[in-house]
């Protein structure tokens, strides 16, 4: 169907107050509009007029009635049925007709809508936009399309001019088109700016030439991206590294791989030559295969790995120099370690000779001083009373028990580094100094010595036979070395604390020529000067061995001559 | 009736002074031996054993622990006195049974108390 047609319809007809206009607006979209009009608003003749195509006049009324109701029927049911708002509206925009959706789109009823002011219904902007657009339609008398947005919606209009300077309005609500539009605008903006913002040189490219690149590749190559578009790649790649490039896009190419990571180097317009790891996959652009290209710079890594290298290098010289002294080193220590493992077995070996021959000479010793002793004792008997023989028989019983002292000093000493404390016995330190008090009587028979000493309770101390030993070397030196008339020895024990230890302290005082402070000074070692004695030595050793200590004072602070007092602090048993 | 005491001592002149000693104080010697070896040999073949012994320890042969702990076991009631220079066995010889142990070098009354002291446990 082509051509303008008019149907106008008398009052009071079945379709009175309608006609229907409709006509072919473009060819394009073939959109046939359609719109009925109220009689009210066209002052058309009670005689319908039907304009056809040659306008003959001879249709049969009835029949031309008939149609058009059937016609009218089928536009109106046509107009509402469509999501496109359509009204029909006089040149002051009042509204003749609108259809349902527009009716919904004003928020008004279909039949109530009529002969209201459409630009009533929206803001003033927007009313005043449109009547814009209206008037120019109707002023120029041709179709007038535009876009707007309104409360968010966005909308294609278009203003018609009819007869009678009426106009039909028909707006397509276009909303979801163009938020879908926006998205695809704001998404593509985002991938953009992440592209081109990205520290990877990013370009997608064929086996001829550059299709894109992004800024980082152009930094990297130093040339403008539309320099580059069109230019193969492969002219960008450091020439050592042009061949293998080729090859891993042919595998690429081939099917071989889809992703191919490698390190590479490209050539930077200035010369300068930098390393660059390439991630490629095979894509498809604009429905041909292209490969997208990720270039990093990987400079500074290369830098650092051979740094690192060159470190590690460097590292295995130096262990390998210091493997070689400790090598050596190794060697000379082994030499001395097996030097002093034959020291100390010579040192054993001679030390468990030094004790045999102690041991043995202790023994035949001791065996000889016994039978010695024993034929005393029977002389003793045979001279009934012999006054001259019997001092004489005592000075020998007193080398004899000097002479088993000496023993036990001896055998005491040479035992004393071996002796561990779990081998020590508790012994009541009262009767150690009882014990000793009576063999210094025997030994010294014939001398004036008086001991002071009153035993009180039992005073528990470990190392029974040590440290007799060590108490008889104290009472000892104070009887041999007095040298007045009268030897007199003060005894006593307290208890005491010595740093934080419970010590009995046995505490001699004698009358005899005291220490200087020299002797003090040197009391306690031998330096291998047997002039000195084993006694104070030993004592000394004794008490180490015990855990306690001995020390030598003067009897009257500061007057050594006055007499010596000598203390030994024995840790008590538990 | 005096007591029977039989001697083991490897020094000849000790064997002699202990005789002379306990013959004088009214004891009955009755044999003596120079090692531990021969103590044993001699106390087995002994019809009637005497009451008591005087052990030295380091002999040549057989120590005194070891004849001591043959003898007693020929003869659990048998006294036994260790006399030695080796008090490093005094414990020893005690766990096997000896009365008394005397350290060398000691003296007659020494001796002789030691020996009263077994012979005559009640005085």
């Amino acid at each position: 169907m082509s051509g303008s047609f008019d149907y106008c319809f008398p009052e009071g007809s079945i379709i009175a107050g309608y006609a229907l206009y409709f006509r072919i607006i473009t060819f394009q979209y073939m959109f046939i509009e359609c719109c009925p009009v109220k009689s009210r608003s066209f002052s058309y003749p009670a005689k319908v007029l039907i304009m056809t195509g040659d306008n003959s006049g001879n249709i049969d009324q009835k029949m031309r009635i008939s149609y058009l109701e059937s016609m009218f029927e089928k536009m109106e049911l046509l107009l509402n049925s469509t999501d496109v708002l359509i009204a029909f509206l006089d040149s002051e925009g009042h509204i003749i007709f609108a259809n349902k959706s527009m009716a919904e789109s004003l928020g008004a009823d279909i039949h109530n809508c009529e002969d209201t002011v459409i630009w009533d219904f929206m803001d003033a902007e927007t009313g005043n936009r449109r009547k814009k657009y209206f008037r120019e339609c109707l002023e120029k008398n041709k179709l007038v399309n535009f876009e707007d947005e309104r409360n968010g919606r966005y909308f294609i209009n278009s203003f018609a001019p009819v007869s009678n300077n009426n106009a039909i309005v028909m707006v397509r609500n276009i909303t979801p088109r163009r938020r879908a539009e926006i998205a695809l605008r704001e998404s593509e903006e985002k991938y953009r700016s992440l592209v081109e913002n990205a520290n990877d040189g990013i370009c997608i490219f064929t086996e001829e030439a550059v299709l894109y690149a992004n800024r980082r590749f152009s930094d990297l190559v130093g040339f403008q991206a539309d320099g580059i578009i069109g230019t193969s790649l492969s002219l960008y790649i450091a020439p050592s590294e042009r061949d293998c490039f080729i090859r891993n896009i042919a595998s690429l190419a081939h099917g071989e791989k889809t992703q191919f990571v490698f390190d590479s180097m490209i050539n930077h317009r200035d010369g300068i030559r930098i390393n660059i790891e390439f991630n490629i996959s095979v894509i498809t652009y604009n429905g041909h295969r292209a490969y997208l290209a990720f270039m990093r710079d990987i400079t500074n890594r290369v830098n650092s790995a051979a740094e690192l290298r060159r470190h590690r290098d460097h590292l295995g010289e130096l262990v390998y120099e210091r493997t070689l002294e400790l090598t050596l080193t190794n060697k000379e220590l082994r030499h001395e370690i097996a030097e002093r493992k034959l020291a100390q077995e010579s040192l054993q070996s001679a030390k468990s000779e030094a004790e045999f021959y102690i041991d043995l000479m202790s023994h035949d010793l001791t065996n000889f001083n016994h039978a010695l002793l024993g034929n005393i004792d029977l002389l003793d008997h045979a001279i009934n009373g012999d006054d001259k023989v019997r001092r004489l028989l005592n000075s020998c019983r007193r080398q004899i028990a000097r002479s088993k002292l000496l023993i036990h000093k001896v055998r005491t000493f040479s035992k004393i580094k071996d002796i561990a404390a779990a081998d020590l016995m508790e012994i009541d330190l009262n009767v150690c100094i009882t014990d000793s008090i009576n063999l210094m009587k025997k030994m010294y028979p014939g001398n004036d010595v008086q001991f002071v000493f009153e035993p009180e309770g039992k005073k528990n101390i470990l190392g029974a036979d040590i440290l007799s030993a060590a108490v008889n070397i104290v009472l000892e030196n104070a009887v041999a070395h007095a040298g007045a008339q009268i030897v007199n020895v003060e005894i006593s024990v307290m208890e005491n604390n010595v740093d934080g230890l419970d010590v009995w302290t046995l505490c001699v005082a004698d009358n005899g020529p005291g220490f200087s402070d020299e002797q003090k000074k040197n009391a306690f070692t031998t330096d291998g000067n047997t002039l000195r004695g084993l006694g104070l030595p030993l004592a000394n050793e004794i008490m180490k061995t015990l855990g306690g200590r001995i020390k030598i004072e003067d009897r009257t602070p500061g007057v050594p001559q006055h007499g010596a007092l000598v203390t030994l602090s024995i840790p008590k048993a538990r | 009736m005096s007591k029977k005491i039989f001697i083991v001592e490897d020094e000849a002149d000790i064997v002699e002074f202990y005789i002379e000693v306990l013959e004088m104080y009214g004891f009955d010697v009755v044999g003596s031996a120079r090692n531990g070896a021969q103590a044993v040999v001699k106390f087995a073949a002994m019809s009637e054993h005497p009451d008591i012994i005087i052990m030295d320890h380091r002999m040549p042969i057989m120590t005194g622990i070891e004849a001591t702990t043959k003898i007693l076991e020929i003869d659990p009631d048998v006294k036994i006195i260790f006399a030695s220079a080796d008090d490093s066995i005094e414990k020893q010889a005690r766990q096997l049974g000896v009365v008394s142990f005397e350290k060398k070098p000691f003296d007659l009354d020494r001796l002789i108390a030691a020996v009263r002291e077994i012979s005559f446990p009640d005085n």
